[in-house]
């Protein structure tokens, strides 16, 4: 068993003006059904924070959704042989930042 | 000449029944509609619209982009005396909302989202709308009833309404028939239709004469070129921007041959475009005219050909210089300006049209020399012509595009670099070559890549003044594509050998930004794998041409030629399948699910050994494997990527399958797009395809997991799926082994079934199970 841990910081801001083809690129469907740039950079800061644990992920094998209590939690689209993970997002001001920690299988 | 333009509808549709009136690009697949269907379509659309209470000029808003059901709602309104009020896509609510107020329409006839709180029927909901109404025969309509209000694209000002009769758009049709004449062509059309050249010369010409249209689902001029190349395309009418855009090197293989005729206007066409064109065998016949006059006023025709001229006038329409002002009168010419009395009048002197534009005759042909307004009076009083500047401007080395304005009497030029230029050197030598009082006075950079333009590829001179007025900080500019993206996105200087994470701080959400430009502007499809913080500029810039070369596969014409599907037929009929019956001792299952299908669809079987495609195609009916077409693997058949010794033996073998199986790349290697593009076509030509799901043969003899393509084609092609199931071919020649065994093959068919609204990964499992089930 192994622990992997990754993080990102995202400035909000840059969302305000981003065209929907690079939205689309990074973003699934479900996912801009909120477009505040708020939700936006939280989005990106954990799903970068996954492709920066398993590097050959796309944007798009990663989908974020959220539980009732609004905890954020993770499908990936491709079999990483993982065990356990917890994913946790946050922004104030003019920051979003996430972190994310995976229990994988093998070493 | 007919009364009124319902009546001609009427009789061109009668008279053309069987023929392909409009070929509908919708994203992969064409639909053709037939001129007996198009017809049914309109009849029905009028019932649609005593439905909704809309009655003899009431006024509707068409504000879509072009496609067939733009057409239908167009002249179903013209033939039951509703106003239609086109407008463009890309205008603003703004002056939507402006314009209805000024017109009160009764409904919207839209293609994308809008809400304006008056009742919106949106183009795909159409067909369901008008399914089960009864036809509605043409109303009669009087030659002076209004037809449209073309809201103008207006170069220099604010849009105005210029209203048309039945007349006005019959006479320009009728001068326009008598002095061009054409067989029936295949038609593209590139322009909006709420421009009255597309309308005239794209819409109604063509159908006059039995034509068909297609109309393409983007205008990037790479798609353009591939439609035109694979459609068979033999003609377009368009504005001098869209011929730019097209210039490319091999243009007639690109093209193809069969393109021959390119009508323009809308804007004055430079010489030197004209003579590229000319030089490459097309034929350009350039013509004249302006909203207020229903489309043409002058054209050359296909005989009589003046490079540079706009062509002689048109029988039935009369034209006289004032001034070196053209004036026109005729039938064709609008009566008023849409509640704009005063407009209207300052336009009108004595019956005569002012049109605003500047030129002069050579014998009988017109040539242009530029807009009135633009005129620019110099301080000495002399008279200057933008035209004649920026048509040296823009024949100088380095600059992409130009302008010339006017600055309280002095001449500025706004230029865009297409690479790194010493611009006062440049302005010196255009300054020699013009005369004393043409001579430019002072330059400005434009910041952006392109000018602001109207639809039609017009500079938008006023705004231009504006943001020069405002001066915004220039951006540095470069003429390597490349590299004016990536500085743009960093804003930062590029060198070849910089590396894009640690030298020009590209960070992850930078990077997708990167990557969908590229992916835009060249279009290819890019892996984000491929690029990390180590890549350099040079580095991209040879992936982005090894992507290119990929991804620019195109359409084997050759295979789908009749001569070599009937080598083929012959071949398979005579020997091939004869060969395999001696191996394969095949009995079939299900023949009955598949016999009463007519148009083409997608086989999936699973994938067990070589001879898998010929024994398929001994159990389908001779009237079924006479039309069908293989997906296969690029990398073996293609060669893509590239193999690192290519065999004599290799090159022959893919040679040989190429033509007796008829196949086509299909795969990972030539990118998504470029696949299903590449299937899409293949379906339209009314082949049925075989696809092996699983991707490669198998090694134990079951059945694999489906790849997730399988899914996307199911849902995007807009075809039936038939799953197949094989047995016993794994024992006959397994993977690996050269000579067949005898034995006993038993192919199963399933029903075919249409899989819709479910995401490309469960229709993979949907096709799965209903393979492994049967």
């Amino acid at each position: 068993m192994k622990v992997k841990v990754g993080c990102d910081i995202v400035e909000i801001k840059r969302f305000n003006k981003l065209d929907s083809k690079t939205l689309n690129k990074i973003f699934h469907k479900n996912e801009l059904k909120n477009l505040k740039s708020e939700s936006l950079a939280g989005l990106f800061a954990a799903k970068e924070s996954c492709k920066k644990v398993f590097d050959d992920l796309d944007w798009h094998d990663i989908e974020i959704k959220k539980k009732r209590n609004s905890k954020p939690f993770l499908i990936l689209k491709k079999d990483r042989d993982v065990l356990n993970y917890d994913l946790s997002i946050s922004h104030d001001g003019e920051y979003a930042i996430a972190t994310v920690v995976f229990l994988t299988k093998k070493p | 000449m007919y009364e009124n333009i319902a009546s001609l509808i009427k009789y061109i549709c009668t008279k053309n029944k069987k023929r392909i009136a409009i070929r509908n690009k919708q994203g992969y697949r064409t639909r053709n509609v037939t001129y007996a269907e198009l017809y049914d379509k309109i009849t029905k659309t009028s019932r649609l619209f005593e439905k909704l209470g809309i009655k003899k000029s009431d006024k509707i808003l068409i504000l879509g982009r072009n496609c067939v059901e733009w057409v239908i709602v167009f002249l179903s309104a013209v033939s039951q005396g509703i106003i239609a009020v086109p407008l463009d896509t890309s205008s603003d609510t703004a002056f939507i909302k402006k314009i209805i107020a000024q017109t009160k329409p009764k409904a919207i006839f839209a293609s994308k989202k809008i809400k304006l709180g008056i009742k919106t029927i949106y183009f795909d909901k159409l067909e369901n709308n008008i399914q089960d109404l009864i036809p509605k025969e043409v109303q009669k309509i009087a030659p002076k009833d209004t037809a449209e209000i073309l809201y103008t694209s207006g170069t220099t000002d604010i849009p105005k309404g210029v209203v048309l009769t039945n007349e006005n758009l019959l006479a320009s049709m009728d001068s326009l028939t008598r002095a061009v004449k054409l067989p029936c062509l295949k038609f593209i059309s590139v322009l909006p239709l709420s421009h009255i050249l597309e309308q005239v010369a794209g819409l109604l010409i063509p159908l006059y004469y039995g034509s068909s249209i297609l109309y393409p689902a983007t205008f990037r001029p790479a798609k353009l070129t591939e439609i035109i190349r694979n459609k068979n395309i033999n003609a377009v009418t368009c504005v001098p921007a869209i011929l730019e855009s097209l210039k490319q090197p091999n243009l007639n293989k690109n093209l193809g041959y069969q393109f021959f005729l390119i009508g323009i206007g809308g804007a004055k066409l430079d010489i030197d475009l004209e003579k590229y064109w000319k030089r490459r065998c097309k034929l350009v016949v350039q013509g004249y005219g302006l909203t207020e006059t229903a489309a043409l006023v002058t054209t050359n025709t296909l005989f009589r050909n003046k490079t540079g001229s706009v062509g002689a006038k048109l029988p039935g329409i009369e034209i006289k210089l004032d001034d070196n002002e053209i004036l026109v009168k005729g039938k064709n010419v609008f009566k008023a300006y849409y509640k704009n009395k005063e407009k209207t009048k300052q336009v009108f002197t004595n019956n005569w049209f002012r049109t605003g534009d500047l030129g002069v005759f050579k014998g009988q042909y017109l040539y242009l020399m530029g807009r009135k307004k633009d005129l620019i009076v110099t301080k000495a009083g002399e008279n200057v012509y933008p035209y004649d500047i920026e048509k040296v401007l823009n024949s100088m080395d380095g600059i992409k595009e130009s302008c010339v304005i006017d600055e309280n009497g002095t001449i500025k030029a706004v230029i865009i670099p297409s690479r790194r230029i010493e611009p006062e050197a440049v302005i010196k030598k255009v300054n020699l070559k013009l005369m004393p009082k043409q001579r430019i006075s002072a330059f400005e950079i434009w910041p952006q890549q392109s000018f602001p333009k109207t639809p039609v590829g017009k500079i938008k001179k006023y705004l231009v003044k504006k943001i020069i007025k405002e001066k915004k900080k220039p951006k540095l500019s470069y003429g390597n594509k490349l590299v004016q993206i990536v500085a743009d996105i960093t804003n930062k200087k590029p060198r070849p050998n910089s590396t894009l994470g640690y030298d020009l701080l590209l960070d992850s959400l930078k990077r997708v930004q990167l990557i969908t430009k590229i992916e835009d502007e060249f279009n290819i499809e890019i892996p984000e794998q491929k690029i990390s913080d180590s890549t350099t500029v040079k580095a991209l810039e040879d992936l982005i041409k090894k992507q290119e070369k990929i991804q620019k596969f195109r359409l084997e014409k050759w295979q789908l030629n009749p001569i070599v599907a009937s080598i083929r037929r012959i071949f398979q009929e005579m020997f091939f399948l004869r060969i395999i019956s001696i191996f394969c001792h095949v009995s079939c299952k299900g023949i009955e699910n598949i016999s009463a299908i007519k148009e083409p669809v997608i086989f999936m079987p699973n994938h067990q050994s070589a001879l898998d495609v010929p024994c398929l195609l001994r159990s389908l009916p001779f009237r079924m494997r006479k039309k069908i077409a293989c997906a296969a693997s690029p990398s073996r058949l293609y060669g893509i990527p590239p193999p690192k010794k290519a065999k004599l033996i290799r090159k022959l073998e893919s040679l040989f399958i190429r033509i007796f199986s008829n196949t086509y790349p299909f795969g990972n290697e030539i990118g998504i797009e470029r696949s299903l593009d590449l299937t899409g076509e293949v379906l339209d030509r009314g082949y049925s395809l075989f696809v092996f799901p699983e991707g490669r043969r198998t090694t134990d003899g079951k059945i694999d997991r489906f790849q997730t393509g399988a899914g996307f084609l199911a849902l995007n092609m807009n075809a039936k799926v038939v799953p197949v199931k094989m047995k016993g071919l794994f024992e006959i020649l397994p993977i690996g082994k050269f000579w067949p065994r005898i034995g006993k093959v038993s192919i199963t068919f399933g029903k075919p079934i249409e899989i819709k609204n479910v995401s490309y990964i469960e229709a993979t499992k949907i096709i799965e199970g209903k393979v492994k089930g049967l």
